[in-house]
């Protein structure tokens, strides 16, 4: 599977710099940090890898919910551990942020914002090259302020496929990216698909997901014939969304 | 050359943890698992009043007091303890020594050679010495004499004589029992076997003879040892001393009438302490790497600060500033202490160098996130800055810990298979549900006053709850939780649970709806 | 219930899946039927060790159980088989045998088990699908699926799945549980995939580990004690939750919607299995039997044959009738194989002259005595033998051999020999949770410190009881109710009982004419060279499978020691039958309770109950055997029994209402032991006729009495038992006193066979000391360690009795003891004719740390030229430097002139290796002389005599201090023996023993021993509370008391204790040195070894 593609064609690499993650709405928290994390992600087999850093408010963790790090088996930037930082207010929340990026000593973070300024992101921006750290805010909304990130996303949740031996479950996560402004060049759409066999994301509509979601429904249809009925009596099964 | 030795160091019997019951005189033993099963390894005075004794049984202990409380010896913390004593006898001496001789019969060798005047001469040094030990409720004897093995056989076992003057180990020995030669008991059962009870017994032996029957099976290495005991107490042979650390190079010393008991009055000595420390290295051309201020308690304990100089420095004002942003306030002077000593324990020639190098790459990250956790914990509080370690629990909440972040190590989670949130809410959140009875998803449920139908469901995932962790607090005792993966039909992914096992748990009350987490 | 909703649960484990399964066999069997399932199907991990019980109780609810086995491969993987019949189930057996042993051993030939390191161990089972799939013939196998099932598990599982099912001979079904962990429709719907595409069968299962939700915390509690760790920190070790239960089919079909065929299936492996535990019909061995005759021809012959032997004088007609009828009951129950074995084995041990002797219901018959079973005259003794063989019960019968126990492996290893270890095998012991070790494993799982688990653990007197009672608890200082202490105090109750792992029985043997190992599954044993099955005594019983007891027995080494030094000194040959029988003098002897030594009544509650029965005759034996224990004496038999014996009070026979019965129906039952019980067939005959108890429910009072005991039903024979017999006309009281003699017997029951046999054994060994009494002290020293006494003792014991003991020496001693010639005049008036009475000269086994091999050599480069000095014994015996130590410490070198310390300074001094022939001969070695020693005081040699030998034959540390004692006021033993009943008395000595007998209720005896003799002191429980220290830690006591003298017995009643153990550590002092404060405080006088240790019985 590995000369399957990590990501879809056009999607920018994620690098060292500041970039801002919005969610479309503020239902789609989750899949905005999920962006997040997958933006600050340290590329595999890049040496050591640093720890991951998250800072919050309390009051946001409190209203949003804390990080759960059995959740974040997907790619995180804690593949050299991970740092939860709660803090008082936001003004905390860029300090730490800084902080951290500046030291040298984070290869990532991500950091829960409302609305930053100008001046704010560009430290942060800075502080993020000078310590070759790759840095996400994470915004319950998309704003349209100015800011000195290096790219803007807007991340919505779509509704996963079936699941391959079980339709009325959830199949894998799935999200809709669209990088609202970028520097160095033009904005675009993906969607998303989490691939558990192999922990990354990748295009929903091509790649290694469809190819695998085939093959259950071939395997739902030879246990139809078998006369078992893997969907069950309840008619949910056969309900489509999206 | 000066000994003390104690009968047991853990004289305190602890409080009945069933019972937070009066601790009074309740007799206390450490127990250790040794080829005879489980012994006492240390008895304290109550234990020892009813006539138990060290190395006995554990069961016949019990048979003889059934009330005996017993806690198993933790060998690592008993060194520890007695290499911090070792640590705080400094005050008496630069060079002192462990002799680990067994448990329950531990002790301490100072070399006191040319030092006991700053005491008031030997006799008085000795009953300082006792009186220091006492306050800090260690029950010890000290001796003295010419030879560690002299001195060692006196405070263990001489009657009244605690010091055998210059040239006098032949005599103050002589009535001692051969066992005060720190022998194997191999080799006192031996003596004895001949008839050799006292030390003096052995004075008109042929000294080849005696050594030639005194080689045991284990001659090579260990042997029987008894001329070579009886030598180094007489002082023959020399006995050498190991200190328990090298006395450092540089260090500079305060004693105090009365116990410090405030940090202000560690601050007022503190100027004059660096500048006779800053003398000796400028003498020497010397800078302190490495900074150690070390309080010696009245109890018996001391508490040191330590500093490290990115470069070497041997500047007075320097070294005061690096102790006071350290913080003074991290001497724990405990009921006070009553000296006071500045060391440097690593200098070199204070010369800048450089350093950094590509390949140290790695180090300096370390120290770099050293550096930033210890900033951002400075500043935001400890509480502040966390991180995650799995902890071994089917139940979410428990399921990892968050500890105060440190740069030693980072908790390594499993790949889990089965799924987990991103986010959780922690207490969880209640929700309306509705749901087909007894175990199905629900169909639709209201969250935050918003209503969201249920497309896809998946569960339930049950866990039940952890028994063994009885809260008399709680007044219900908790339930059995029925958990859901959950997508609704705006694409969202959420955790839902039912609390309560229809039929079985729930008798007098419903089962309700939690949202636990919500998935990316 | 719907026809379709038949569901049999077939992934199911009980108990015997050791710290895993978490209910009774019974348990499940009851919670099943009550569901409604249409059959369970056990299944233990790699064991068939809980199938009787669970095939019992299933038989007694009539439910359908299958028999199976849960076989775990050593790659992990796992496969649960059923047996379609018999020849299937004997390959499992055979199947599980080889996972247990390697190999297993076919025909006679000796294996040499020893020399094999790979040797499986003990509880251990090795074995792979390969090996399962070459005897898996008549198997059904069920593939549970794995746990997790991601694309890569479930990939390997499916080839896993694809190649078994090609592999394995019979049909194979993949097992799937819904297991609760959020993808059970995911999970089933893959399974049925998998299935589909490999051919085997979806089944559905529930992996069953408990038979209802509730004992979800007992195991986890089992998964912790298994895993070694505390539940805090077991993590997701444990289930995640209580799933694991018996579930109703509907429940169960709830589960598996959609795959409802997974559900009926269960019903076509309940339909295939089935093989049932009846279907063993068990198969004696053959014995070889000359051509021509049948088993019953030849056991006939043999015994009219040994009959002839027994009775030169012709066989008394009595006798003959016994035989005759004996003979005719053998015959039609078919058991005459069994008593052929028997005989073999006795045959064997006899050709060996190794000292045996038959005990047991059917021991003690005439049948028995006449093939030299056992050596008790049934014309001398009239038991109650016609119910040695339970012809309506069909009970196979039951002997017990004991053989002289340093001999015993040799006659184990023939029956191996003989038989072959596939045919022959020992019965396993299931050693049960004990209250002791419940709460020690549950305080530990739940992290109650060691201190607290020991402390409750401690309150538990011995290990028998029903639990920990919560005034025990607070006893201990602990609050019952602190919610920790709490539930570890529930678990341990749940707990109690349950198995913990098998162990092998001391000495049972079940014997086969087929191969065993496809009877049972048979495993290696802890011990080298020994194998055992998997079931114990109660299921061989169930199974009506027949076994022989090869039992040790120290006393009978002694006696056959003793007859071969008699043979030797003094040419008079004897056996266990041959003993002068009912010699007056012998009873005289004991009737004074003069029996340290002698077997059984040497005891102190046996010696002093030997003055008040007065026993004149072998019966009065029988009953001293039985009346002291636990039985009688919480029965409240023994008073009763004495007095009626006395005279004191009436013989009478409390007999039911005349409506209801023959007023002498306990006549017959109890007319030997004067109206009282005594005996364990007794008291069950009580129950059958007094009681009108049938034939079953005596059995089950049986059964509830010791074997698959459980709480209630003891509760539910008594009220049976009570009420019968008083609805009978039989007082209350009576009726109650038998039934707690019942109980009592539970665990300790004495049948009147069995105590007779020990009679005699009591009578030969007590014959022996009488008249022999040099040789009993050698006989018995040779044997140890056996018996109550210690050499100290019985040397001292001796000596009182005239014997001259002469200690080790390297140029007299053998290893043993042995009688030496040249012995004084007879020193007391002995029966005339008795030659002049030898001297026994102590073994150098008596020396503490002398090896076997070193006495050898002595006494082999020895002859008959004495040895000149030390270098001489080391030149010519090779000894090591060691052994010269250990001679020379132990006083051994005095035919050299040497004393202890010339000795020993001399065998030090000698080079440590022996030097080169070449040096020796040129004399170059190192000489030194002597060295100016202290002369050693006679308390010093004393001293030193007790540690190297643990005995002097000098003196007792008691005479050194009697002066100091004397100006105290103490008497000594001597003189309290003839004190008067009410004197004041004071009294010190060594603590020989200590006993708190449970039936006592707090008191304890204590035995103190001076240079006089001993002294037997009791400690009202008051007196014992206040210096409890005292009481169980002094090694030398003084007691201020009272003298209690009553039919013979003379006790002393303390009302003070002091502890004067360190007067005994001063006797090692010479004079010179005192000791400091900080030695003695540095060792504690009573460590200081000086004398062995007491004997201490709780």
């Amino acid at each position: 599977m590995s000369d399957l593609p990590t990501f879809p064609e056009g999607f920018p690499v994620p690098e060292r710099g500041l970039e801002e993650v919005a969610a479309a709405e503020p239902q789609d928290l989750a899949a905005a940090l999920a962006f997040a994390l997958l933006r600050v992600s340290p590329e595999p087999d890049k040496g050591v890898p640093r720890p991951g850093l998250f800072v919050a408010a309390k009051a946001w963790l409190r209203e949003r919910g804390r990080p759960f790090a059995q959740g974040w088996q997907m790619p995180t930037p804690s593949g050299g551990g991970l740092i939860v930082v709660a803090v008082a207010d936001e003004r905390q929340v860029i300090w730490a942020l800084e902080e951290a990026l500046k030291s040298g000593a984070v290869g990532g973070a991500v950091a829960a914002l409302s609305a930053p300024d100008f001046v704010a992101t560009r430290r942060l921006a800075f502080a993020a090259k000078a310590g070759g750290a790759a840095a996400a805010i994470l915004r319950t909304t998309g704003a349209e302020g100015l800011s000195a990130a290096w790219r803007r996303w807007r991340i919505g949740s779509l509704a996963s496929a079936p699941q391959a031996f079980d339709v009325r479950a959830p199949g894998p996560a799935r999200l809709r990216a669209e990088l609202t402004r970028r520097r160095d060049g033009l904005p675009g759409v993906w969607e998303l698909e989490w691939d558990d066999d192999r922990r990354i994301w990748r295009d929903a509509k091509s790649g290694p997901a469809a190819a695998q979601q085939a093959r259950g429904l071939r395997l739902a249809a030879g246990l139809a014939r078998d006369g078992l009925d893997p969907f069950g009596p309840s008619s949910e099964g056969s309900r489509q969304v999206g | 050359m000066t000994v003390w030795t104690r009968s047991a160091l853990h004289q305190k019997a602890p409080v009945r943890s069933a019972e937070g019951s009066d601790p009074g005189p309740i007799p206390f033993a450490l127990v250790e698992r040794n080829g005879r099963g489980l012994c006492l390894r240390a008895v304290n005075g109550a234990a020892q009043k009813l006539g138990l004794w060290r190395g006995q049984s554990q069961a016949d202990a019990r048979a003889m007091a059934p009330d005996l409380v017993t806690v198993p010896a933790d060998p690592a913390a008993e060194a520890l303890t007695l290499k911090r004593l070792a640590l705080w006898a400094e005050r008496f001496s630069p060079c002192v020594a462990l002799m680990a001789d067994g448990p329950g019969v531990e002790g301490l060798a100072l070399d006191m050679t040319g030092g006991t005047h700053l005491f008031g001469g030997e006799p008085a040094f000795i009953a300082a010495f006792e009186a220091r030990l006492a306050k800090a409720g260690i029950l010890a004897r000290v001796a003295m004499a010419d030879s560690l093995g002299t001195a060692w056989a006196l405070a263990r076992f001489g009657a009244m004589t605690q010091i055998a003057p210059a040239g006098g180990a032949r005599e103050a020995l002589a009535d001692l029992p051969v066992e005060a030669l720190r022998l194997d008991p191999e080799a006192v059962t031996l003596l004895k076997r001949f008839g050799l009870q006292r030390i003096g017994d052995l004075y008109p032996l042929p000294r080849a003879g005696l050594a030639r029957r005194f080689r045991g099976p284990r001659a090579g290495a260990m042997g029987l040892k008894v001329v070579e005991r009886l030598d180094q107490a007489l002082g023959f042979r020399a006995e050498p001393v190991v200190p328990v650390r090298p006395p450092p190079a540089y260090r500079s010393f305060q004693v105090f009438a009365e116990p410090i008991t405030e940090t202000a009055g560690v601050a007022l000595y503190l100027p004059d302490l660096a500048k006779a420390l800053a003398e000796q290295l400028q003498r020497d051309g010397q800078g302190a790497r490495r900074l150690t201020l070390t309080g010696y308690r009245v109890d018996g304990a001391t508490t040191s600060i330590e500093a490290g100089l990115s470069a070497a420095s041997a500047q007075p004002s320097h070294l005061l500033r690096l102790l006071k942003e350290k913080g003074l306030e991290a001497l724990d002077l405990g009921f006070g202490i009553d000296a006071l000593m500045l060391s440097a324990p690593v200098a070199e020639a204070s010369v800048a160098q450089q350093e950094g190098l590509d390949g140290e790459r790695a180090a300096t990250e370390a120290a770099a996130l050293a550096g930033l956790i210890d900033r951002l914990q400075a500043k935001l509080g400890e509480d502040a800055v966390q991180t995650p370690r799995p902890r071994g629990s089917w139940l979410p909440e428990r399921s990892e810990g968050w500890d105060a972040a440190s740069s030693l190590g980072f908790g390594a989670f499993d790949p889990v298979f089965r799924p987990r949130p991103i986010l959780l809410f922690h207490p969880p959140e209640r929700v309306e549900a509705i749901a087909e009875l007894p175990d199905s998803a629900p169909a639709r449920f209201t969250w935050r006053r918003v209503a969201r139908r249920v497309v896809r469901a998946e569960g339930p995932e049950r866990i039940a709850p952890e028994w063994w962790r009885l809260s008399p607090a709680s007044p219900r005792p908790p339930r059995t939780r029925d958990y859901y993966r959950i997508e609704d039909e705006t694409g969202r992914r959420y955790w839902l649970f039912r609390e309560g096992l229809y039929g079985r748990e729930d008798q007098d009350r419903t089962p309700e709806w939690w949202l636990h987490g919500v998935f990316a | 219930m719907g026809a379709d909703l038949a569901y049999a649960e077939l992934d199911l484990r009980s108990n015997f899946s050791f710290l895993e399964g978490a209910s009774h066999a019974d348990e499940l069997v009851l919670t099943a039927k009550a569901l409604g399932l249409a059959a369970i199907g056990l299944a233990d991990r790699n064991s068939l060790a809980g199938v009787v019980r669970a095939h019992v109780a299933a038989k007694a609810e009539g439910f359908r159980l299958l028999i199976g086995c849960r076989l775990v491969f050593l790659d992990g993987t796992e496969l649960i088989v059923y047996p379609r019949d018999r020849a299937a189930y004997g390959r499992l057996c055979r199947l599980l045998s080889l996972g247990k042993m390697g190999d297993i051993p076919e025909g006679a030939e000796d294996q040499d088990l020893d020399a094999d390191e790979d040797r499986i161990a003990k509880g251990d089972c090795r074995l792979t699908f390969e090996q399962a799939a070459a005897l898996g013939e008549g198997l059904i196998g069920l593939v549970p699926a794995p746990l997790n099932l991601t694309t890569k598990t479930a990939g390997a599982f499916e080839a896993q799945m694809a190649a078994w099912q090609r592999a394995w001979p019979d049909q194979i079904y993949l097992a799937a549980a819904p297991l609760r962990q959020g993808d059970d429709r995911a999970r089933l719907n893959r399974l049925a995939g998998i299935a589909q595409r490999t051919g085997a069968p979806l089944i559905a299962t529930n992996g069953v580990l408990y038979h209802d939700p509730s004992r979800r915390p007992l195991q986890d509690v089992l998964a912790c004690v298994r895993q070694g760790c505390r539940l805090d920190e077991a993590g997701l070790r444990l289930q995640a939750h209580a799933e694991r239960f018996l579930k109703r089919p509907a429940e169960m079909a709830r589960l598996f919607r959609g795959h409802e065929e997974a559900l009926a299936r269960t019903m076509a492996v309940v339909d295939a299995a089935r093989f049932s535990l009846d279907e063993l019909q068990y198969d004696y061995p053959e014995e070889p039997i000359p051509p021509g005759k049948t088993a019953d021809q030849h056991l006939s012959d043999l015994t009219w044959a040994g009959a002839e032997d027994r009775y030169p004088d012709g066989v008394p007609a009595k006798v003959q009738q016994s035989l005759i009828k004996e003979l005719d009951l053998i015959a039609r129950v078919n058991y005459a194989p069994y008593f052929l074995t028997v005989h073999d084995l006795v045959t064997f041990a006899r050709r060996q002259a190794i000292l045996c002797q038959g005990r047991g219901s059917a021991a003690n018959s005439a049948v028995c005595y006449c093939l030299g079973i056992t050596a008790v005259d049934p014309a001398q003794i009239d038991l109650l033998f016609e119910r040695f063989i339970s012809e309506e019960r069909r009970e196979p019968p039951d002997i017990d051999v004991d053989f002289e126990h340093e001999r015993r492996e040799e006659v184990i290893q023939y029956i191996y020999r003989r038989y072959g270890r596939h045919r022959a095998a020992i019965a396993a012991t299931v050693i049960r949770y004990r209250p002791r070790s419940a709460i020690r494993d549950v305080g530990k799982v739940l992290g109650l410190t060691e201190d607290v688990t020991a402390a409750l653990a401690n309150t538990v007197w011995g290990s028998h009881g029903e639990g920990v009672a919560d005034e025990h608890v607070r006893a201990v200082g602990l609050d019952p109710h602190a919610p920790r202490l709490a539930l570890a105090l529930d678990l341990a109750r749940q707990l109690l009982g349950f198995p913990r792992h098998l162990s092998q029985h001391v000495g049972g043997f079940i014997l086969t004419r087929g191969d065993l190992v496809e009877t049972v599954p048979v495993g290696n044993a802890a011990m080298a060279a020994r194998t055992f099955i998997e079931w114990d005594k109660n299921d061989i019983d169930a199974l009506k499978m027949m076994k022989v007891d090869v039992l040790a027995l120290g006393m009978l080494s002694a006696i056959r020691r003793g007859f071969d030094l008699i043979r030797d000194a003094y040419g008079r040959d004897l056996c266990l039958a041959t003993v002068p029988r009912e010699d007056p003098a012998v009873y005289q002897m004991l009737c004074q309770a003069d029996s340290v030594g002698v077997f059984q009544v040497e005891s102190r509650a046996q010696m002093s109950m030997l003055p008040r029965l007065k026993p004149v005759c072998f019966y009065d034996l029988v009953i001293q055997v039985a009346i002291v224990r636990p039985g009688p004496i919480q029965g409240n038999m023994v008073h009763p029994y004495l007095n009626r014996r006395a005279g004191r009070e009436p013989v009478a026979f409390p007999s039911p209402h005349p409506d209801h019965g023959p007023p002498d129906e306990l006549e017959r039952v109890l007319g030997k032991t004067l109206g009282v019980p005594l005996f364990q067939e007794q008291a069950m005959r009580i129950a059958m006729e007094a009681a009108r108890f049938t034939g079953d429910e005596a059995n089950g009072l049986r059964k509830a009495m010791a074997a698959f005991r459980r709480v209630g039903t003891i509760e539910f024979y008594e009220t049976m038992m009570v009420e019968r017999m008083v609805e009978r006309g039989y007082g209350r009281d009576f009726s109650e006193r038998c039934f707690n003699q019942i109980k009592g017997f539970g665990d300790y029951g004495f049948p009147e066979s069995h105590a007779a046999s020990f009679a005699h054994l009591v009578y030969v060994s007590a014959w022996l000391k009488r008249w022999f009494p040099e040789v009993f002290l050698a006989a018995l020293i040779n044997s140890q360690p056996m018996g109550f006494y210690a050499p100290a003792q019985l040397v001292r014991d001796a000596v009182a009795h005239g014997v001259v003991v002469r200690p080790p020496d390297l140029n007299a001693s053998d290893w043993d003891c042995h009688l030496e010639e040249k012995g004084p005049a007879p020193a007391a008036p002995t029966a005339s004719g008795r030659p002049r009475r030898r001297a026994v000269r102590l073994g150098l086994r008596q020396i503490d740390g002398f090896r076997r091999d070193w006495a050898l050599a002595i006494m082999a480069a020895r002859g008959d030229q004495p040895y000149a000095d030390l270098e001489d014994l080391r030149r010519r015996s090779g000894l090591s430097g060691a052994a010269l130590d250990a001679l020379a410490a132990a006083d051994g070198l005095g035919s050299l002139a040497l004393t202890r310390r010339t000795g020993l300074w001399a065998a030090r001094g000698l080079p440590r290796a022996a030097p080169a022939p070449l040096f020796a001969a040129m004399g170059l070695e190192e000489a030194d002389g002597p060295a100016p020693l202290p002369p050693s005081s006679a308390a010093q040699e004393v001293v030193q005599d007790y540690q190297t030998m643990r005995l002097s034959l000098k003196a007792h540390p008691l005479s050194f201090l009697r002066q100091d004692l004397g100006r105290l006021g103490v008497q000594t033993a001597a003189q309290l023996a003839v004190a008067a009943d009410g004197a004041r008395a004071i009294s010190a000595g060594v603590v020989l023993v200590r006993q708190r007998p449970g039936s006592a209720k707090g008191v304890c005896f204590m035995t103190l021993e001076d240079e006089t003799g001993t002294v037997n002191v009791v400690i009202w429980p008051k007196l014992f509370k206040a210096n409890r220290p005292v009481a169980m830690g002094a090694r030398l006591l003084l007691i201020r008391g009272r003298i209690q003298r009553a039919e013979g017995v003379v006790h002393l009643v303390a009302d003070s204790l002091e502890d004067r153990s360190a007067d005994l550590a001063s006797l090692s002092q010479s004079s010179a040195t005192r000791p400091s404060p900080q030695a003695s405080g540095h060792r504690h006088p009573r460590d200081v070894r000086i004398l062995p240790r007491s004997r201490d019985f709780h």
